[in-house]
């Protein structure tokens, strides 16, 4: 590997998901936009009487009968989910063998590894049983069981590599795969997050008074970002995977672009555990700009991590008005489908690219009465029809780690005589 | 325990652990080549048939690679608990 010295262009030509309203990028994007929401009362939490939230968003049970068995024991739910994201991200992306080039790398992350097997381990362990123990509970609990398993699935041979990092995996794990191409150290990358729900997880959430309790009878209006109302969190799960290459790559290959990657910043929250501050969420976004050689004016939208919680939506949400003013179209996608954690970032993702593509945006879901603290920025509801050519997006983790991405709309898919526009010309 | 009996019970263990079409699961099936399990899913094998039968067959590891069929696998179980 070398490094190259003149800087590439990186370029989005792939997407699939996994996401509580089933399988597939359509069928999020359509939910989204019809202002469905997949956030259910859990029937499996509901008698518990240590959590106070009985709510969670789950992938609806896909059929998996296609992957080896072998194959398939090694996997839980969030190699699952990314398999399947990854499956279409790659026949989306225009490889009718349904295998990537074979120097494709591949960044994936989760929150952590699989509770279940976890569980199954230290039964085993506190009854003295571990001479009980199976291989199958050894490659869930590793940290990168997903990444591993996506690679065996599909012979991704070359860099398997993934930031685990919470809730902002999936956009880290997209700019890094960004960076990495445009430094010419790959070529291609298949890049995002995974993650599989336990309601362990919801009970810590919970334990931190951070998750929504007060609709367990009204689901649908528990997840509510930026809203006086809001109280907190639902936990869900699910997959979203890019396929990112070079834009003299799709060119020739004379696929579709969903758009250009043209800026990434990433820093750490180091004086809070349980929140970003404005101070850090605007270094962060800052970063992106400068990443990107744009100025705060060029950005038209911003989709926020915004996730329902008091503390941290206000943060956010004053950090977007001191930056963007009360001027860019700002939304957050948590009402309709929870928050997917790992996958949350690179999920919105693919969903904002898909609203670029057919320039109609969802609003923010639930988003009834703007709290005092989360105005000074544009909000809307509904569904608008807007014009947008360059959106940053937020990602945001518990213990600190930001992420924000830029990227840019290739004007109309400009491919004239073979070249495509300069990224200004607009 | 009949044979018959070790044979459902062996089978619907690898069905259920390895998602197995429950007709590729004949005496002369070979482990490796027709079965597709490799010395990992062998060691596992050995602690699900051992919760399955409730026997111990840990012993017998140095045994495994002398394992070539689904056959020998009844037999296995079956002189184990005929041992036992």
């Amino acid at each position: 590997m070398s490094l190259n010295k003149e800087k590439r262009r990186v370029v989005i030509t792939g997407m699939g998901v996994v996401s509580p309203f089933g399988q597939g990028t359509d069928c999020l994007i359509n939910n989204i936009l019809a202002g469905n929401c997949s956030i259910k009362v859990d029937e499996e939490i509901r008698d518990r009487q240590d959590v106070s939230c009985f709510l969670s968003s789950k992938v609806p049970t896909l059929d998996y009968s296609d992957i080896a068995s072998q194959k398939i024991r090694f996997m839980s739910n969030m190699s699952l989910f990314a398999y399947r994201a990854v499956e279409e991200a790659i026949t989306n992306a225009g490889f009718v063998s349904g295998l990537p080039p074979e120097k494709t790398a591949l960044f994936l992350g989760s929150t952590t590894s699989s509770y279940i097997s976890w569980i199954d381990n230290v039964l085993k362990y506190t009854e003295r049983r571990m001479d009980k123990f199976t291989t199958d509970n050894l490659f869930n609990i590793m940290n990168h069981t997903a990444l591993v398993n996506v690679a065996h699935s599909f012979k991704l041979k070359w860099s398997g590599v993934g930031a685990n990092t919470a809730c902002s995996t999936g956009v880290i794990n997209t700019g890094y795969a960004y960076l990495a191409i445009k430094e010419g150290i790959f070529d291609n990358a298949l890049c995002g997050g995974t993650e599989e729900f336990h309601v362990i997880m919801l009970g810590l959430f919970n334990h931190m008074t951070a998750v929504s309790d007060k609709f367990n009878d009204d689901p649908n209006k528990s997840c509510r970002p930026f809203d006086a109302n809001r109280c907190g969190i639902v936990c869900a799960e699910g997959c979203g995977m890019l396929f990112l290459e070079t834009l003299d790559s799709a060119l020739s290959r004379n696929v579709k672009i969903y758009g250009e990657i043209v800026g990434f910043g990433t820093n750490t929250e180091i004086n809070n555990m349980s929140y970003s501050s404005k101070s850090s969420i605007k270094e962060c976004m800052s970063l992106a700009l400068e990443n990107a050689n744009l100025d705060a004016s060029e950005i038209d939208f911003v989709n926020a991590h915004a996730t329902g919680t008091i503390v941290g939506d206000a943060e956010e949400a004053q950090s977007i008005g001191e930056i963007f003013g009360d001027n860019v179209w700002t939304n957050s996608l948590k009402g309709y489908i929870g928050h997917t954690m790992a996958a949350s970032g690179s999920i919105e993702l693919i969903a904002i690219l898909k609203m670029m593509e057919n320039g109609k945006f969802a609003g923010t879901l639930n988003l009834e009465n703007v709290d005092a603290k989360c105005s000074g920025i544009k909000h809307f509801s509904g569904v608008k029809n807007l014009k947008v050519t360059t959106f940053i997006k937020n990602s945001l983790a518990l213990g600190g780690s930001n992420a924000s991405l830029i990227v840019r709309k290739i004007a109309g898919n400009n491919i004239l005589g073979g070249k495509c526009d300069e990224r200004r010309n607009y | 325990m009949t044979k018959e009996e070790i044979i459902k019970i062996t089978n619907e263990t690898l069905v259920e652990k390895f998602k197995l079409d429950p007709s590729s699961l004949k005496p002369e099936s070979t482990v490796a080549q027709d079965l597709g399990f490799s010395s990992i899913d062998m060691v596992d094998i050995v602690v699900y048939l051992e919760e399955a039968f409730n026997i111990e067959l840990k012993s017998k590891y140095d045994n495994l690679d002398k394992i070539k069929t689904l056959g020998s696998i009844y037999n296995y179980i079956e002189k184990t608990i005929r041992m036992s």
